[in-house]
């Protein structure tokens, strides 16, 4: 049916080659071009200028996203093609042309609406670039509403604003010649390292966030504000030594100063402890100016001013104690060291901490925790690049995209109704925050992360400031850096993990803080969160740096694999493990290793590099044995997406040998599935509505088989039958099929019904509403 | 009436973007179960990117030649009233010719209100450029008032091929066809068949795959497909027929060699064939005789003569009386009468000569010097290079 012959080259060209050979005799090959097809067009003398014009229509199209249906949407008046811009002139341009071209066989009147039913065309591609502009300029906006805020809240304490700044370039000044972190940084004769012993005295307050957040600015500036010299020695306890440490120190001992504050408030608090010096609320000021007495003036903001101020002096002129610090240092180390003490005995890492946290810091990073653990403290001067200090880029993203477009469509009363658990609207914790992912309101969740981070002091405008981490910020980070590539806010993502660097710093391993995780190694940073920064990249056009993470992340995981089997720990490390817990190492850091070469694959489909891709998912089955059967039916599916249908078939075929692995239905659905997309890919519409149908006889709530059958009866001309099965599938279990792809597919083929599709959207809209938290991706209901 | 139109290109599989944590990270399997609840993940096997869920298309996309252009036309009752008679047509323009693409030109009786009439439309697209879909609906009212109104969809057909051929010749009258096809779409290609349909004049040997342990592989390797802008070589081998190869030289001029015929696959099967025009080949010029070497030793020694056999054929269309001179070069030494009468050759025929003659310098010799004098024209033939042979000292040989 489908032989048909193009004649290629037209009469014309072939002359002209045969004028060529005539003139050329003496040569016995030669190379020619060969036209598939009539290049009539370009006879006619304007070709260059007709096929450019027709190259930059057909790469507007590419970028404007053209809608499929060509036809005008009854939706557009009139109004709009009066807005079309500068694209309407080239394509009318382009009309003329062609219709020069035409014009014998195109009766004039033809001619005429010919010519304003493409401007009809147009118009779904203007709505679109005007929707994009809306959204743009409101980004814009909400962006300037943030700069604004800022300037608020410096209002309210009018001293500060201006200075901030110059603080701000003194403490990197500090930053940069100082050494390590807080707790064992009071021992350093220099004293810079005064911010950090200050600020972690902090952490003996648990302070509730204000709802509203954002008090780190507040807290900020005034503590940098006001420039009066006030001199060190009245008071020297500015240089308090971090709380951990201070009980050793005779003449200092701080009440409310416990290691256990410190540890690892994962499980078992709501709050984080507030270690650091950025961290919100006005207590580095109290602590300072009552750190004599050790409990809780409520200082307001302008008295404390006076004392704060003398930090930045302090580094001028060391204070007596700072001088005397490193002999005490050392006898804490000798503390530590023992593991008779109880103390620390209590402190040895459990297995499960040392089999997850393990990772493999690069030479130059092994060096400086190397230099932490053995306290050469002479050495340990690091330079802020290799410290970590991240912070919100964007302090608010909360906003709720249904609900915009309900306000647009279904007027005000009708939003009012939509409800969704916000930021607000949950306890202010990690309960809160999970209660946000599992509703589906991941940008309320991503909000409240941010003010879980802006708590630890890691907030808004924080980035490039020294801070520390613990195992709770760094989860934090992860858990909102995962939901922004949830949410494909894969720039906003980028951006804040950018202080991140490598994930290889040594502020970022447990060693780095051996006072508050002591004897605890490894890396805080949760495996996750390496695999979401290897991934990030290739979701904004760069899967080759996503290679090169991965690959970096593969050959630690083998190489900490080599550790176990050669009777190591995970670290290569002598360390004693029973056999027991050996294995389960292995286990998880081969299925760790699995995860990692499927990012890769992934990556590599991505890049649209089939081979490679097919292969590494072949790697992924020796890891995943069990889920064979489902990436043997991937690997088909890569090959149909080719277009390759045999190979496509052999490894269908391959699958059905091997669904034992999965239970019965499922490896029968799974067959009938494959089979329905073996004849999609033989243009068989009709026989794989027949498979996708069967699926859903043995499983009637099968939302693929449900869409996909909608599909292909759509390609067998049933638009109507399309629709019902669509509609009641949606109907009947809107929670679990208002899927983004269903409701795109539904909404297309309304458009293509075109009997008020408008309606019908809003309808969908209103079930969305109900349904969906604000998340929801609202771009599927092509309302914009 | 409303009326829409949508292209039907192949449906895509939804990609999700997998986003994992562990039991240990704080939402704990929050994210996991997130990932399991999606309709759109494969169960089972959730981070897996490429889903089973079918997506319309989401925009037109681009069409090219020799691919099939699918379009459903949807003509929907949105007024409350009754319409009759109503006639659907669909007609595709192209710069050339205007063709009918309606299934069925019968007229339907009548269409209730929110009832529509779908059709799907395929043509396979065989000319480059712009092309017209012209739709037009004819119906009556239910107060009999006759109703026309029409619409046009533009769209540009592209090139999906770039293919270069180039032809080499061989002594032994085989041609050897070498084509590069380059994908110049955006998206990649899978090559179902490229094959050479040749003329009758040609027998065929595709020399794309290489023998292994009796299976034979393709020289393209596991990768099947053509990414955009790539280009594959593919070699034919065309050797003449029995019955043409006798009258060798009388193929000359231009030939038709055969034509490509390709078949290609993208996105889910969506197909395309394209076939090349007639693929036409400059035969080598002979001139009126051809003189060709049917034997000759690759290596002799030197001063000592050998044998060589002469092939002269007539390619002209008269008959010829041909006088063989020799003349001697620096090295090559003919033995023999020099000015030798062959005889009369008449058209097409042609005539086998052995002749001897010995080198007089060592090395790689080309062996130069034959002459043919057409007595009824006084016309003369020069035949130099006509083959390399390698003279090596007897010692040399002989050790």
């Amino acid at each position: 049916s489908n032989a048909n012959t193009v004649k290629s080259a037209s009469d014309q060209d072939d002359s002209r080659d045969i004028d060529q050979r005539k003139t050329q005799e003496e040569i016995l090959f030669r190379e020619e071009t060969i036209d598939l097809g009539g290049d009539e067009f370009e006879s006619e003398g304007n070709e260059t200028v007709s096929e450019d014009s027709n190259n930059f229509v057909d790469k507007l199209n590419e970028q404007m996203m053209e809608s499929v249906i060509i036809s005008d949407s009854p939706n557009n008046s009139e109004d709009d093609t009066g807005e079309l811009g500068c694209l309407q002139e080239i394509v009318e341009q382009m009309e003329a042309k062609d219709n020069k071209k035409t014009q014998g066989e195109v009766d004039k009147e033809e001619f005429l609406s010919n010519e304003s039913e493409t401007e009809h065309e147009e118009t779904p591609k203007d709505i679109s670039e005007i929707g994009t502009d809306d959204q743009a300029s409101l980004k814009e906006e909400s962006v300037q509403e943030a700069v604004k805020e800022e300037p608020k809240l410096g209002n309210d304490i009018p001293i500060e604003t201006k200075p901030n700044s110059t603080n701000e370039s003194k403490s990197e000044d500090k930053v940069s010649s100082l050494g390590t972190s807080k707790p064992s940084s009071e021992a350093e004769p220099i004293p810079v390292c005064t911010i950090f012993s200050q600020a972690s005295n902090v952490n003996t307050q648990q302070q509730l966030f204000l709802p509203d957040g954002f008090e780190p600015q507040m807290v900020k500036s005034p503590s940098f504000s006001s420039i009066i010299e006030t001199p060190v020695k009245s008071n020297p306890q500015v240089v308090q030594p971090s709380p951990s440490l201070s009980k050793f120190f005779g003449d200092t001992v701080n009440t409310n100063t416990l290691a256990s504050d410190f540890f690892d408030s994962f499980t078992t608090s709501n709050f984080i402890s507030v270690s650091n010096p950025n961290a919100s609320s006005s207590v580095p000021e109290q602590m300072s100016s009552l750190s004599n007495g050790g409990d809780n003036n409520c200082a307001s903001s302008s008295p404390t001013f006076s004392v704060r101020n003398g930090r930045p002096e302090a580094n001028g002129h060391p204070s007596p104690e700072i001088t005397q610090s490193p002999k005490p240092f050392s006898q804490i180390q000798a503390v530590f060291a023992g593991s008779d003490d109880p103390f620390a005995t209590a402190l040895n890492m459990s297995e499960l901490e040392r089999r997850n946290d393990a990772w493999l810091p690069s030479e130059e990073t092994r060096n400086v925790l190397i230099s932490v653990a053995t306290q050469q403290y002479s050495t340990m001067f690091i330079d802020k690049e290799n410290l970590t200090m991240p912070g919100l880029k964007f302090d608010n993203i909360q906003g709720d995209a249904v609900k915009d477009l309900m306000l647009r469509f279904l007027g005000e009363q009708a939003a009012v109704k939509r409800q969704v658990l916000n930021a607000n609207s949950v306890e202010q914790s990690f309960v809160g925050l999970k209660q946000l992912i599992s509703s589906k309101n991941w940008r309320a969740a991503v909000d409240l992360c941010g003010r879980l981070l802006t708590a630890h002091g890691q907030g808004y405008k924080k980035s490039g400031l020294p801070t520390n981490h613990t195992t709770d910020s760094l989860q934090l980070w992860f858990v909102r850096l995962a939901l922004l590539v949830k949410l494909n806010l894969f720039q906003n993502a980028e951006m804040e993990f950018e202080p991140f660097g490598n994930l290889d710093q040594p502020d970022l391993y447990y060693e780095y803080y051996p006072h508050v995780y002591p004897g605890r190694k490894g890396s805080m940073v949760p495996f996750s969160m390496r695999i979401l920064h290897a991934e990030l990249p290739q979701y904004l056009g760069n899967p080759q740096e996503s290679l090169d993470r991965l690959h970096s992340m593969k050959l630690i995981c083998t190489k900490i694999l080599e550790h176990l089997e050669q009777g190591l720990a995970e670290d290569g490390s002598m360390t004693n493990i029973t056999q027991e817990n050996r294995q389960a190492s292995v286990q998880l850091w081969r299925s760790r290793l699995g995860r990692v070469m499927y990012s890769m694959a992934n990556c590599l489909l991505m890049m649209k590099d089939y081979v490679l891709a097919v292969d590494a998912y072949h790697t992924v089955i020796k890891y995943y044995p069990q889920q064979e059967p489902q990436l043997l039916s991937g690997i088909g599916r890569i090959f149909l997406q080719i277009g390759d249908i045999k190979t496509a078939e052999k490894y269908f075929q391959d699958v059905e040998k091997v669904t034992h692995k999965v239970d019965g239905l499922q490896s029968q659905i799974m067959v009938l599935m494959n089979r329905a997309f073996l004849h999609l890919g033989q243009n068989n519409f009709a026989e794989a509505h027949r498979f996708f149908t069967e699926v859903l006889r043995i499983d009637p709530s099968n939302a693929v088989a449900n869409n996909n059958a909608a599909v292909c009866l759509l390609y067998l001309g049933k638009l109507k039958d399309s629709l019902r099965q669509l509609e009641g599938m949606v109907q009947q279990d809107p929670k679990h099929y208002l899927h983004e792809s269903v409701l795109f597919n539904l909404t297309t083929m309304y458009e293509l019904e075109s009997s008020r599709s408008m309606q019908k959207k809003q309808a969908l809209l209103e079930a969305v509403a109900i349904k969906e938290g604000d998340s929801f991706n609202t771009q599927c209901l092509k309302l914009g | 009436l409303i009326f829409a139109v949508m292209r039907l290109t192949k449906p895509t599989l939804f990609t999700n973007i997998p986003v994992t944590c562990e039991e240990r990270d704080l939402p704990g399997n929050l994210f996991n179960q997130l990932m399991k609840d999606d309709p759109s993940t494969v169960k089972g096997a959730e981070t897996l990117m490429l889903g089973e869920m079918l997506t319309l298309p989401q925009n037109f996309g681009n069409i090219f030649l020799g691919e099939t252009f699918s379009s459903y036309i949807s003509v929907h009752n949105d007024s409350s009233q009754v319409v009759k008679d109503i006639l659907v047509k669909a007609d595709l323009q192209t710069s050339s010719q205007r063709l009918n693409l309606s299934a069925s030109s019968a007229a339907v009786a009548e269409l209730k209100p929110d009832c529509c009439i779908d059709d799907v439309i395929h043509h396979e697209v065989k000319e480059i450029g712009t092309h017209i879909l012209v739709c037009a609906v004819s119906y009556t009212t239910q107060t009999g008032e006759k109703m026309y109104f029409r619409k046009f969809f533009k769209f540009q057909v592209l090139k999906p091929l770039d293919v270069k051929t180039k032809f080499y010749n061989a002594e032994t009258d085989e041609v050897f066809l070498e084509a590069q096809i380059q994908n110049i779409t955006t998206s990649p290609m899978f090559m179902e068949k490229v094959s050479l349909e040749p003329s009758i004049m040609y027998n065929v040997a595709e020399l794309n795959t290489v023998d292994t342990a009796g299976e034979s592989q393709s020289t393209f390797g596991s990768r099947t497909y053509l990414q955009p802008m790539d280009t594959r070589q593919y070699l034919y081998c065309l050797k003449p027929k029995q019955e043409f190869a006798e009258k060798a030289g009388v193929i000359k001029g231009v030939t038709v060699i055969g034509k490509l015929d390709i078949v290609w696959k993208t996105n889910l099967g969506e197909r395309g064939r394209l076939q090349t025009s007639q693929l036409q080949r400059m035969a080598p010029g002979y001139g009126d005789v051809r003189l060709s070497l049917e034997t000759i030793p690759d290596t002799v020694n030197l001063e000592e003569p050998f044998d060589i056999t002469c092939k002269i054929t007539n390619c002209s269309e008269r008959t010829m009386d041909l006088v063989l001179e020799m003349c001697n070069t620096n090295s090559i030494h003919w033995c023999g009468v020099s000015g030798r009468q062959l005889g009369k050759l008449h058209p097409s025929s042609s005539l086998h000569l052995a002749l001897t003659l010995l080198s007089s310098v060592q090395g790689l010799q080309s062996v130069s010097g034959l002459r043919l004098t057409d007595t009824f024209l006084k016309r003369t033939y020069e035949y130099d290079d006509i083959a390399q042979v390698c003279v090596v000292s007897s010692e040399v040989k002989q050790s």
